[in-house]
Parts: C-alpha cells; structure tokens; sequence
C-alpha cells in the first residue's frame, strides 16, 4: 500500500518525473564546479527538499490562478553550450547583448551569461581595490566562502521556500555574487550590470543572484534577461537574495525580456536590517507564463522597501507577480506601485500582500496595482490584501482596471494626432505614472523603451 | 503613548435564557435517519426529501474549507450538535400576540419586540428555535398578495413557488454549510411580493437560539417580482453559554426587472456561537439588490452576501460591518459577479478590531467575459483599537472584459491622535471623543439602517466604548 502510495504522488510531479534533471547531475555539477564540501552538501539537501516538495497545483493558494498543467516538460532538458563565444572584449558580443549591458554608459562592473556559463566579465579595478566583490556565484563560494555560505540559500530563500526554489538550490549554475563592504557607496550613474542570456530549443537554466550589502553600503545593480533565437520552449528557474544590512541602499532592476516561449518562475527576496532600503524595478515583458515572487521581509527598525513595476502583455502570455511586503521591525515603510496593461488573450494576475506583525508598530505600508485592459479577450485579476497585527499603523492598498479613456483619445484626434499616436500616448502615460517614480535615469530609459518597443502601434 | 481602549464586549447584553421546554427534540449528531426524521415531521413533500439527502450527501463528502476562520472550523463537533428542536406549541402558528406563551412572550419583551412592532413592523415572524411560531401580517398586505410566512408553512402553502426557487440560487453543493442547511434546514422565512407592490413597512423576523448545543438551520427565500420593493431585517440574538452553538443558514433572493430588495441584519450571537451564513441574491434587469450586513456578536463568523447582477442595468451593493472583540473572528465582506452588460456594484466594508479580535474583509469582484460597461467600487476601512488586535484584507478581483470600471481600496489605521487631540482642545472629554470618532467611523453604515437598528447599533458602540480610554 505504501508503496503504491508514493508511486501516486510521484506520478503526480510531472516536474520531477519529466526528468529534466536527476540527482546524479546534482553530484556531477558540484564534481565539475569543485565545490567545496558544505555547498555540495547544501545543493544534495536541496535536491532532496525538491523531490520531496510536491508540485505546485491549483489547489495552493499562490497558484490557483496559474496552472502548470499544460507545460511540456519532457521537451526540456538542461541548456548546453551557447553561440556566445567567451570573449574579454565587450565589442565581441551580439549587440542585443550590448545594449542589455549598456555598452557605452558607465558601468561598475559587468557579467554576461550565456546557458549558465559565464561569456564576458568586467570590474571596476578600483571598485575591487575596496573590497568589492562582484563574481560568479560558484567562484566566489569556492574564493569567499566565509562570505557567501551564510547567506546562500541561507534566510532568505532556503530551498524549503517552494519547489522552484528548491530546484534552484540543488542546480543553480552561473549565478552572479555582489558583496559591499560596509561604507562603500557606488554612485547611482555606476550599475552593475548582467545580462542573462537563454538559447536553444528546450534549453532549462538556473540562474541565482545573491547581495550581501554590509553596513552603510549602496549600489545599483541591473539584470536583464534575453533570449536568442526561438526556443519553442525553454524555461528559466531564477532565484534572486538581498541581504540588505544596517542602513545600506540596494536598487535591483529586473527587465525580464525572455522570449514569448519561455517558462519563467523566480523567487526574490530581501532582508532589511535597521534603516536599510531596498528598491525593486521591473519591467515583466516577455516570458510565455511566469510566477514571480518579490518579498521584502523589513526585519530592522526603520528598513524601507519600494517596488516600481511595470507589466506589458499580448499574445497568450500569462504573467503572476506575488509580492509581499512583510513588516516586522518598528516603524517600517512599504511602497509598492505596479501598473500593467494587457492585450489580445494575455493574463495577468497581481497578488499583493502588506503583512504587519504585533512588532510592526508604526508601519506606514502602500500598495497599488493599476490595470489597463486593451482587449476585451484579455482577463486581469488583482488582489492587494492586508494583514495586519499592529494597531498604531498605516496601511493601504488599492486597485484598478480599467480601458483607454476615449475621451483623451478624441481629445488628441481633436488636436491632429492619428488614433493609432494617441493611443500609444495614453499608453505611454499611464505607465509613466511608476516611471516617474524611478530615480536613476538610465533604468527609466531603459525600461520606457523595453515598454515603448512592445506597445508598437 | 500608544492609547489602549478597553471597549468590553463580553458583557453580553441579551445574555439570558428561559427554562428548556420542547415538543420534540431530535438525538445530537447527524445521520441519514435524523434527515429523513425532520423531513418526515414536517409531512414535506417527497422531492424536499431527496433534497435534503442530496445536501446531506455533499456535507459528508466536502472538506472543511481550509481559509477563513480554519483554526476554530476544525473545533466544531458536528456529533454534539442538536438539529432538530420543536418548541411545544410550535404546531401551530399564532394569530395574535395573546396565544403565544408566557416564557416566550418574557424572551420577547426583554428583546422589545412587541413595542418595535407597534411602531414599525409590517409583520412580525418571531423565530424561536427552529420553528416559527409567531407570525402576524398586517391585513392589506394580504390584500395585496404578499405572501410572508416561515419557510415551513410556505412549502406546505405554496410548494410550486417553493419549488420552482428553492436551491436555485445556492444549490446544495455550494459549500459544505450550504450543504449541512439543505439537510437539516428549519424555519426561515419565505417571502414573496407580487408584480409593482411597493412594502413600505420593513418586514422583520427575531431569530433566537435557545436550547444548549443547539444548532440553528434557518432558511429563507424572497422573492420580489417585476418592478416590487421589500425592505427585510432579520437581526440575531442568542442567549450566552458555556459551550458552541452552530449557526448555519441560507438565504436565496431572486430580483426580478426593476425590482428592488433591501436586506438588514444585525447579527449579535452571544461569542460561542459559530456563524456560517450562506446569502446570495440574483438581481434581474435594472434591478437592485442591497445586503446591509452589521456582525458585532459569535465566535467566528463567515459571511459574504452576494449579489449575481443576471441582466443589463441590474446594480448590487453591500455594506458591511464588523466588530471583532475579545476571541472573536469576524471574517465578513461581500461577492459581486458581474455576469450581464452595464451592470454596477459598489461594496463598501468597516471593521473595528479590539481586545485581541480579528477582523477581516474578504470579497470578490468578477467580471464576466460579455459584461461590458460593468463598474465596480470597493472601499474597506479597517480600525484597530489596540496592539492585540488584528485586521485583515482579501479583495480578489478577476476581470474578463476590458470595457469596465474597477476600482479598489482599502485603509487600516488606529483612532488618529491628531482626532483626539482635537476634541479634547474642544472640551469633550477623551472617552466620548474616542467614541464620537468610532461612531463616525461606521455612520456610512449605520445610516443606512432602519431607524430602531441605528439606534440599537449607536448603543452598543457606545456601551463597547465606554472607559475605554485609559
């Protein structure tokens, strides 16, 4: 009986079954990596922690508006090599790739990845003189591992967060490690920047980020993710942790521009201590369906969270952002503004949750999801909610959806401007609404654009 | 400072109860015999049978939902429950005040029914316990044809009416409480108002629970025909004790063109009673539905009137408030679902949380695919009196039409010091000042009530406030 018992659950996790990966490549990646002894370890005990976490299903809460029913994952396996050949000249890189890294602008430093394999690498000497670390993952475990073991798959997102972050946890490769040392503030103008490129048919990468912002640190770092050629389907596994210490800045950009046949599911979170920032940036674009998590958890008095995003959807894509904004220490802030359009039989579904507990006192938290419906097939769902265990706080939220207001649109076709422009203009102007928001320039730009290009005409 | 208010809502104010006298008390626990039992004392029809197994069927087979209030849900012993109590006396209905029993006529006067009645009431069905056995309509509404009976004598009265509606709205399969009322409903009302009546006086039925351990099944169907209006009030009292009570009902509404249908209720359960209320409406053309929903009493409470807008220009609302004090879940809120073109719903919720009370608002907004030209209004304001308390907000929205208007918000936040300080520069001492800003808080709602339950509602605030303020 118990026997057949386990056969039922296992057959049930197509994920698993699908056999994209197998605990054998656990062994033979930290073998090739030549991982120190507790990293192998804790990518064993994740694999465990995958296979023992069933597939997510309708029935959890978090996805009973995605399902994952449809998806093909026998057509996947993990990436091979890509076309990107290694290079120590940023000139040598296709140019969507150069103008993801911002060739031409300042930069602190950059990493180009390409199927989990690091193609192009640079840092600023003088940056690296003060002790700042900016490296792939697996190279930095094995040079720093003092630094990186105890925030690694550590508080942030242990692999016991979900099966995806598990999966994450046991295979990450090619992953990208910032480390600030206390006081060193990198100037807004100087990213960091990395750009994540997926290739091939059926490619599966595991891409992880980890920050560790010591005291009174601050920088800016950006990633984009790009895919090369069509995959008809592929599927990219991320986890992003931002350990954010005593009143250090972090602002993490995130232009997820995959192709429209990617599975995306990511996991990112940060930690705040005491009168820390930490600001999130995103423009979700591209991706066939994806699940994405941004959890600020606010441990330390003071600590401050904002999240500007913006979400651009047509075709059949089906996007669900979960966000939580958990607030622990006192006097806490939350600020979080997404504003998302979708077209033809796309979907999108917001989650948003203020979380305060009894500790939370003077919290001041916001929430906002705004929508834009462009087609009439298209299907939006919203849920901001609140909860809240303090009583001498501020909390709110709210939602909207709605259409192009044909008033504006006669208003400007009143002035001369051809539907189609004003159309586009209204657009423009109800995402500029978070665009406004985003200090640094250079990421509004970036992201106006990526969001220009897709409304088209 | 942080201010503490010690509002006390356990001193439960009707907390009473008269010596136990029952005609027929049916074994605790619940099985196929007692269903058929209850459905053979009452002489139903064959077809109410099969309905009321049908429902017991889903309840043995549907889990317990696992949201909400799950923590206290999985405390009910559904084997300690009484389903069926028949007061003796119950066989038949009263005419008139004089015939009704002295112990009742004592519950009631200590309720004020009997005065309320003189000055307000169109009608007067006094449930106590699970049959109603008090029912007096005034002559020309008879002469009119409104038919406002307790839901047994409807279905012994009217069974094609009864069977045309009755599990239409909320088949037994809805929820597992839906399902446990199919089985063992009791009592309720049924109302119907013909074609064009206009019911200017508020129809009002008193619920009671008296019997210990005894569960509550009430059922009740209105109809309101073409172009009709019924204002009904059904407000909630319960003796306090020492151990849970279930109180589990379902109400149908059907709304049909141009007609209108307001809803009230006070639900003021002593806190060891558990609250699980199925209330749906279906609003037809241009017509209109209103739930004005107050919970201030029970233990935990699940409770989201809703409103089905069938047919172009029908407009639902709900306006709801909660009080959650000490050991209290008031997990309420509202569901509108847009299911036809330029309809329109505004849902607004208040929730005061104090002495370690949980409040939540829970609703849906849903946008059928064709309902275009829909709009929608949400707005939920949360208080929270004290660092105990909690307040919680699920709004779900899901839209299937882009030519709509929606819009959400919500706001949690304590009795503003600035608010405070104000009054009191102005002479008013800090406890009534406290209470004034309460009271303005939830005045959207209360004003909305008839005028004996917005006097009813402004007292118990009032007394919850009183020393609050330490």
């Amino acid at each position: 009986m118990a026997h057949q018992l386990t056969r039922t659950q296992s057959t049930k996790d197509a994920l698993l079954n699908a056999g994209i990966f197998t605990k054998s490549d656990v062994t033979a990646l930290s073998a090739r990596l030549n991982e120190p002894d507790w990293l192998a370890q804790q990518r064993q005990t994740a694999w465990t922690v995958f296979e023992e976490t069933p597939m997510p299903s309708r029935s959890d809460e978090d996805w009973r508006r995605t399902s994952l029913q449809k998806i093909k994952w026998n057509k996947m396996q993990p990436a091979g090599p890509s076309s990107v050949a290694p290079t120590q000249n940023l000139a040598d890189l296709p140019a969507d790739v150069r103008s993801a890294v911002e060739e031409g602008h300042a930069a602190a430093g950059r990493i180009v990845i390409a199927n989990g394999r690091v193609v192009y690498f640079e840092l600023d000497p003088e940056l690296a003189q003060q002790g700042v670390i900016f490296a792939e993952l697996s190279t930095a475990a094995r040079e720093h591992p003092q630094l990186v073991q105890p925030y690694l798959a550590a508080e942030a997102v242990p692999p016991s967060n979900g099966k995806f972050a598990a999966l994450n946890a046991a295979l990450w490769q090619g992953g990208v490690f910032l480390y600030l040392p206390k006081g060193v503030a990198v100037d807004q103008h100087k990213p960091f920047q990395t750009a994540f490129i997926l290739e091939g048919e059926g490619s599966v990468i595991v891409p992880r980020t980890l920050i560790v912002a010591e005291e009174s640190s601050e920088a800016t770092y950006i990633e984009e993710s790009i895919s090369h050629g069509a995959h008809n389907i592929a599927m990219n596994v991320g986890v992003v942790e931002i350990y954010a210490q005593a009143n250090s800045q972090i602002r993490y950009v995130d232009v997820q521009n995959w192709g429209e046949d990617v599975y995306n599911f990511n996991v990112k979170r940060s930690i705040g201590q005491a009168d820390s920032n930490v600001i999130w940036e995103t423009g979700q674009l591209g991706g066939r369906l994806t699940k994405t998590y941004f959890d600020s958890v606010l441990a330390g008095n003071g600590s401050n969270t904002e999240l500007n995003g913006v979400y651009f959807l047509e075709g059949k894509q089906h996007l669900d952002l979960d966000s939580l904004l958990h607030h622990i220490g006192v006097a806490t802030g939350g600020d979080l503004l997404l504003h998302g359009a979708v077209k033809d039989k796309s979907r999108s579904v917001f989650t948003g949750l203020i979380k305060i507990d009894p500790t939370g006192q003077q919290t001041n938290s916001y929430l906002k999801n705004e929508n834009l419906m462009l087609d009439e097939t298209a299907r939006t769902d919203s849920i901001p909610s609140l909860e809240i265990e303090a009583n001498d706080v501020r909390a709110s939220h709210g939602a909207t959806i709605g259409q192009i207001d044909e008033e504006y649109i006669f208003y400007l076709q009143s002035r001369g401007i051809p539907r189609n422009t004003a159309v586009r203009m209204v657009v423009e102007g109800f995402f500029y609404k978070v665009f406004d928001r985003m200090y640094n320039e250079r990421v509004r730009e970036k992201l106006f654009s990526a969001v220009t290009a897709k409304i088209g005409d | 400072m942080a201010q503490t208010f010690d509002v006390n809502l356990d001193d439960y104010k009707y907390g009473f109860s008269v010596p136990e006298d029952y005609a027929f008390k049916a074994e605790k626990g619940l099985n196929e015999k007692i269903v058929r039992q209850i459905s053979e004392m009452k002489n139903e029809p064959g077809w109410m049978t099969d309905f009321r197994l049908r429902g017991y069927k889903h309840f043995l087979e549907r889990p317990m939902p696992q949201w909400g209030g799950r923590g206290m849900l999985n405390e009910i012993d559904f084997d300690d429950i009484y389903y069926y109590i028949k007061p003796t006396g119950a066989d038949k209905a009263f005419e008139s005040w004089d015939d009704v029993p002295e112990d009742i006529k004592n519950t009631f006067d200590r309720l004020g029914i009997p005065e309320a009645e003189q000055k307000f009431l169109a009608g007067v069905g006094a449930q106590y316990e699970s049959e109603v056995i008090y029912h007096s309509i005034i002559e020309d509404l008879e002469k009119k044809g409104v038919l406002f009976l307790d839901m047994d004598a409807g279905l012994r009265e009217h069974p094609e009416i009864v069977k045309e509606y009755f599990g239409t709205i909320i088949p037994p399969e809805d929820n597992k409480f839906a399902a446990l009322n199919t089985a063992v409903w009791s009592g309720g009302s049924f109302i119907y108002v013909p074609p064009g009546i206009e019911v200017g006086l508020p129809l009002q039925a008193y619920f009671r629970i008296n019997a210990q351990n005894m569960g509550q099944f009430e059922r009740t169907l209105i109809i309101v025909d073409e172009g009709a209006y019924v204002h009904y009030v059904e407000g909630c009292t319960a003796p306090t004790y020492s151990t849970d009570s279930l109180h589990s009902a379902v109400v149908e509404i059907i709304v049909k063109e141009n007609g209108r249908c307001r809803y009230s209720t006070i639900q003021n359960w002593s806190h060891n009673v558990y609250n699980l209320v199925t209330k749906r409406a279906q609003a037809y053309k241009n017509a209109t539905m209103e739930w004005v929903d107050g919970n201030l009493g029970s233990k935990l409470t699940m409770k989201y009137p809703a409103v089905w807008l069938m047919d172009e220009g029908a407009h639902g609302e709900v306006l709801s408030i909660a009080f959650a004090g000490k050991g209290q879940i008031q997990d309420a809120g509202g569901k509108i679902v847009h299911a036809a073109p330029n309809t329109s719903s505004v849902i607004t919720s208040k929730s005061i949380s104090k002495s370690g009370g949980r409040g939540s608002y829970r609703g849906l907004i849903k946008v059928a695919p064709n309902a275009h030209h829909s709009k929608s209004n949400v707005v939920c304001d949360a208080l929270i009196l004290d660092e105990e308390s909690a307040s919680d907000t699920f709004p779900y929205i899901e839209i299937e039409n882009n030519n709509v208007s929606i819009g959400h918000e919500a706001s949690v936040s304590k009795v503003s010091e600035e608010q405070l300080f104000y009054l009191m520069s102005r002479g008013i001492p800090e406890d009534q000042a406290a209470n004034m800003i309460v009271s303005g808080f939830i005045e959207p709602i209360v004003k909305e009530l008839p005028m004996e339950y917005a006097l009813e509602m402004n007292r118990l605030i009032e007394m919850e406030m009183e020393g609050s303020v330490g």
